[in-house]
């Protein structure tokens, strides 16, 4: 499809901040929309404009001149403290009227509704700061569209909501939620897991009970609370747990089945609409033996064990470091030094009011941190692919005459591995300690992102930001979509000047972190094309194509 | 909208290999002394296709007992998820002494190349530090892997045959560290990936090159080196990026990951497209499809001037701890199907007795059910297959299925009666490492096996002459 680029346009401040991605939006648009109480405030600095731009690329799916704007003015902690504030744009609802619009409907493959609405919300939702951290916990407690008991729409979506909604809220109601979801009750298959019968040979499911201490929230072995491992008096690691406390957490996991008005145990046929509903008969009520002497009493209700083991993790020394790593490892940088993790956690045990795991205070702490704004001697982070993708749409702003952004996401994940909410198994995409072989590795260094950097992957992303800004082909156009296209208008206007056009995309897209070598390269590039629009879409995609770029630091 | 649903089974069947949690290398010198006199001649080929079945099959269900009295243990154990007798498709190994066992019901292409002495398997086999009994592991006393029973860490020691590290340095990685040298030319790395970076092919020095089952195996950047302004002025562009010198390490290494993998892959496809396609014909299967990338990649060996090869596939989704009988019946069928395809094109290449392929995957699974399916176990069952395998046979012990036998480490999570590394160590004699250099590869062989000339660690392949 050819753009249509309009010369009308002028390219007052303003209306550069309104390009950005998806406004205009029915849903509202992005939380540059109060745009017009900029005209007549000081225009920010440069070094201001930088800042914002670095930190949207932590707090955001990705930022844009209008954000950028808003973030220099009101400043990183105001924007943190504005966006909380914001009511969570829900994708259940959402997914739900358009299976009621498009019921029965050959042409639309219902598995598709979920990421619709997904890169819809990515695109247009104000609350950017609960959407990127409900992403990073995405990548955390993973569950994935990829097994196909979970190609129900309304099951990853209704399960998003949960990781939007506890987003800046208690990890322990988190993690709770997070159990007795059923999508999550699929993947790690602790739906319908009965208590044992012995004399059948037949023992409670193990997996959701592993993963649960592995993975969500202790991790293997014990940390000190600068997330450093802690050694025995040989010099070995001490795990958290044997298979012992497994077999007896498993027991915690027992009798629960889909919830509904006409609800039993066993049934086979998902209802994700509801938490998941303990059957008592099928609860193992005898006493289960924990971690570090924990011991839950027998004869318990079903969901006070579960209640009573989640507030077990929650309160062991491990989560807050374990908890702060990862997510500092998704927003701010690959190798967070202890004292950074240290400062995180001790938010994470205590929020300054007493509250422990107080998740808002623990995202401020990450984002607000001295090594997050000012990282000395720290590569930072490689972005994740998914990442990299949705800065480059909302930085650069689509057009549609509906304001639909509805996506499979497809080309995306064929390029590069990576989609929302589709790993391909609960480690997620990326190990959080995988280190590259070489240069990294000798360093030290972990690089979690490079796990998904192939040969393969590194040229596909080359060719999926071709598709985008050559081919405008961010999106598949179809009904109810209409067209989709980039939304050139300032870039193209800017065009006219090769030194603006490189100097705007090295702000939006790299915090003006180009060096002048690249710049030349760019330059040299766009000076080569005689069409404006050839040239904006040039300087889009070398910005997004290069290392400078790729790797926030 | 059409193409949604095929394009959604083509990324959705398959699943990514593990990575690693790991320490940093550390450099070891090496010794060229591991290219074998084997490796040496120039006719010389040997390739190794490690099929990674991700998540823990439920081999005790894909190999399984079929005597009376030896079915009756399965039968009482396994309880709901044991397969019916007469479905089991039965083989008698050369030698068991008589003792008969039944393939899963779906695999009876396995079944024939069993018979016609180009498939074995190996029985029990898992991961160890040291051997071990059960009366160590009940009383406390036991040196254990990291992690057993988790996936993460069973599947990357399955690759790095460490289980008492955490490296990302793997057994084939350390092996093509050494053979490296023996090919003609190591543009292209001997160590071919279909499924992305993996720990497996790692090592020191050589790391794994990664191919697509699609087209030609590689994807170039689109417009690159093409006719016309935009191409050139992108193509010089890129140029010029990757020629920079990057301060940052992450942009040091992410800028020479696109500049060789643009290298790579067009060598590969200019390799690739001067041989004869292939009679033999590959399922629809993403499985079937890589493996016909491997064949394809087999069949341009010369042209990529190797004289060894490791190739590593990864079928993921075994994991079922519930919908284990419907989910093995369809799966372990896309296998069966996949491997006898894969041996015939090795025999229509000239090379079946050239390439080794054997299975690995996390650990097998608890004998007991939990209602549904089985959970994360221990040792399992293995097969190994193509024309140099001493066929027909089962090697290391098939162990007593009954409940609380002297293996059974709780609900029929069974120690393994064969360590990995001297699975391993058959595999690697074989490739061509020599008998001195075992212990570079296999860092904790002699725990299970003394490296001497002319002894196997197992028998299933023979010494190189």
């Amino acid at each position: 499809m050819k753009v249509r680029f309009s010369l009308l346009l002028l390219a007052l401040m303003s209306t550069l901040g309104c390009s950005g991605g998806g406004s205009g939006s029915d849903s509202g648009s992005d939380s540059g929309n109060d745009n017009s109480s900029n005209v007549g405030v000081t225009q920010p600095s440069d070094e201001q404009r930088a800042t914002a731009s670095r930190f949207l690329s932590q707090a955001s799916l990705g930022g844009n001149m209008a954000m950028i704007d808003e973030v220099a003015r009101i400043g990183m902690e105001g924007w943190i403290d504005a966006q909380m504030q914001l009511a969570p744009t829900y994708h259940l609802p959402q997914v739900d009227a358009l299976i009621e619009t498009y019921d029965g409907n050959e042409d639309f493959d219902e598995f598709m509704f979920r990421r619709y609405i997904w890169w819809h919300n990515a695109m247009t939702a104000r609350d950017q700061l609960r959407h990127r951290v409900a992403l990073a916990l995405s990548e955390i407690f993973v569950i994935s569209d990829r097994v196909d008991e979970l190609e129900d729409p309304t099951s990853t979506s209704g399960f998003f909501d949960v990781l939007l909604t506890h987003a800046f809220g208690s990890y322990e109601d988190l993690l709770l939620d997070v159990s007795l979801h059923p999508a999550m009750g699929i993947y790690l298959s602790h739906v319908n897991n009965r208590k044992a019968i012995p004399e059948q040979g037949i023992f409670p499911d193990e997996n959701y009970a592993r993963e649960v201490m592995q993975l969500f929230s202790i991790g293997l072995y014990e940390l000190n609370e600068d997330g450093t491992r802690k050694l025995d008096g040989n010099s070995r690691l001490i795990p958290t747990y044997g298979n012992q406390e497994i077999t007896e957490m498993a027991k915690v996991f027992t009798g629960l089945s889909y919830g509904s008005d006409d609800a039993f145990f066993g049934n086979i046929e998902p209802e994700f609409f509801e938490p998941m509903q303990m059957f008592e008969s099928y609860h193992d009520v005898g006493e289960k033996r924990l971690l570090n002497g924990y011991v839950i009493p027998t004869g318990q209700s079903g969901l006070q064990d579960i209640r009573d083991a989640i507030s077990h993790l929650s309160d062991h020394p491990n989560t807050g470091p374990f908890i702060a790593r990862r997510l500092i490892q998704r927003l701010v940088t690959s190798n967070p030094s202890p004292d950074y993790i240290q400062r995180v956690a001790q938010v994470f045990a205590n929020n300054g009011n007493g509250e422990r795991g107080d998740l808002g205070a623990v995202i401020k702490a990450i984002l607000m941190d001295v090594d997050a704004i000012d990282i000395q001697d720290d590569p930072g982070r490689l972005q994740a692919p998914m990442l990299r993708f949705l800065h480059a749409m909302r930085g650069v702003g689509l057009k549609n005459a509906r304001n639909r952004f509805y996506s499979e996401g497809f080309e995306l994940q064929i390029h590069t591995k990576q989609h929302p909410l589709s790993a391909p198994s609960v480690f997620n995409f990326y190990l959080p300690d995988y280190q590259p072989n070489g240069e990294i590795s000798n360093a030290q260094l972990v690089a979690p992102e490079f796990q998904i950097s192939t040969d393969t992957t590194v040229i596909g992303l080359i060719n999926l930001m071709r598709l985008l800004t050559f081919e405008d082909e961010p999106f598949e156009s179809f009904e109810p979509n209409g067209e989709i296209t980039l939304d050139l208008d300032d870039e193209v206007e800017l065009a006219e000047d090769p030194v603006a056009l490189v100097d705007h995309c090295n702000l939006v897209f790299a915090h003006n972190s180009f060096s002048e070598s690249y710049k030349n390269t760019m330059l040299t590039a766009i000076n080569s094309l005689d069409d404006r629009e050839e040239r904006a879409r040039m300087a889009i995609f070398l910005s997004l194509i290069s290392p400078e770029y790729a790797v926030i630091n | 909208m059409k193409r949604s649903n095929l394009s959604r089974r083509r990324f959705l069947t398959h699943s990514c290999g593990l990575g690693a949690a790991a320490t940093p290398a550390m450099s070891t010198i090496l010794s060229l002394s591991g290219i074998g006199s084997a490796a040496a001649a120039d006719n010389d080929y040997k390739a190794l296709v490690c099929i990674l079945l991700a998540g823990g099959n439920d081999s005790f269900n894909m190999l399984v007992p079929n005597d009376s009295g030896s079915y009756s243990e399965y039968q009482t154990t396994r309880a709901d998820l044991a397969l019916p007798r007469e479905q089991l498709l039965s083989i008698s190994p050369n030698n068991t002494a008589g003792a008969q066992y039944g393939l899963h019901p779906s695999t009876a292409e396995l079944q024939g190349l069993f018979n016609q002495g180009k498939a074995a398997f190996l029985a029990n086999v898992g991961t160890l530090t040291a051997p071990v009994t059960l009366s160590e592991i009940q009383g406390g006393v036991a040196d254990l892997p990291l992690g057993l029973f988790s996936h993460s860490d069973q599947i990357e020691q399955w690759q790095t045959a460490l289980p008492d590290k955490r490296t990302a340095v793997g057994w084939g990685g350390r092996m093509a560290d050494l053979l490296n040298a023996s090919n003609q030319n190591t543009q292209i790395s001997m160590n071919l990936s279909l499924e992305g970076s993996n720990i497996f092919q790692n090592g020191m020095t050589v790391t794994e090159h990664v191919l697509s089952s699609e087209g030609d195996g590689g994807v170039g950047i689109v417009g690159y080196g093409g006719d016309g302004s935009l191409s050139r002025a992108g193509t010089a562009a890129i140029d010029s990026m990757l020629g920079q010198q990057y301060q940052n390490i992450f942009e040091r290494v992410y800028s020479g990951r696109i500049r060789s993998a643009i290298d790579n892959q067009a060598f590969f496809k200019q390799a690739v497209s001067t041989v004869q396609p292939l009679q033999t014909s590959f399922g629809n299967d993403e499985f079937s499809k890589s493996l016909a990338m491997v064949a394809r990649s087999i069949a341009a060996r010369s042209q990529l001037g190797h004289r060894r090869q490791t190739y590593f596939v990864t079928f993921g989704g075994w994991d079922h701890h519930d919908e284990v009988i419907n989910n093995q019946q369809a799966m372990l069928g896309v296998v069966s199907r996949g491997l006898k395809s894969f041996y015939d094109a090795t025999v229509e290449l000239g090379v079946a007795d050239q390439v080794t392929t054997f299975t690995a995957s996390d650990f097998g699974r608890t004998l007991t059910s939990n209602g549904k399916g089985s959970d994360h176990g221990w040792g399992g069952n293995q097969l190994i297959m193509g024309g140099a395998v001493n066929g027909g046979n089962l090697y290391g012990q098939y162990p007593s299925l009954r409940s609380g036998n002297p293996l059974d480490t709780g609900r029929g999570r069974l120690i393994p009666t064969t360590s990995v590394d001297q699975y391993f160590a058959e595999l690697a004699l074989w490739f061509g490492v020599g008998v001195n250099d075992l212990d570079t590869v296999l860092p904790n062989v002699r725990r299970f096996y003394s490296p001497q000339q002319g002894v196997n660690p197992i028998g299933f392949l023979p010494l190189p002459s």
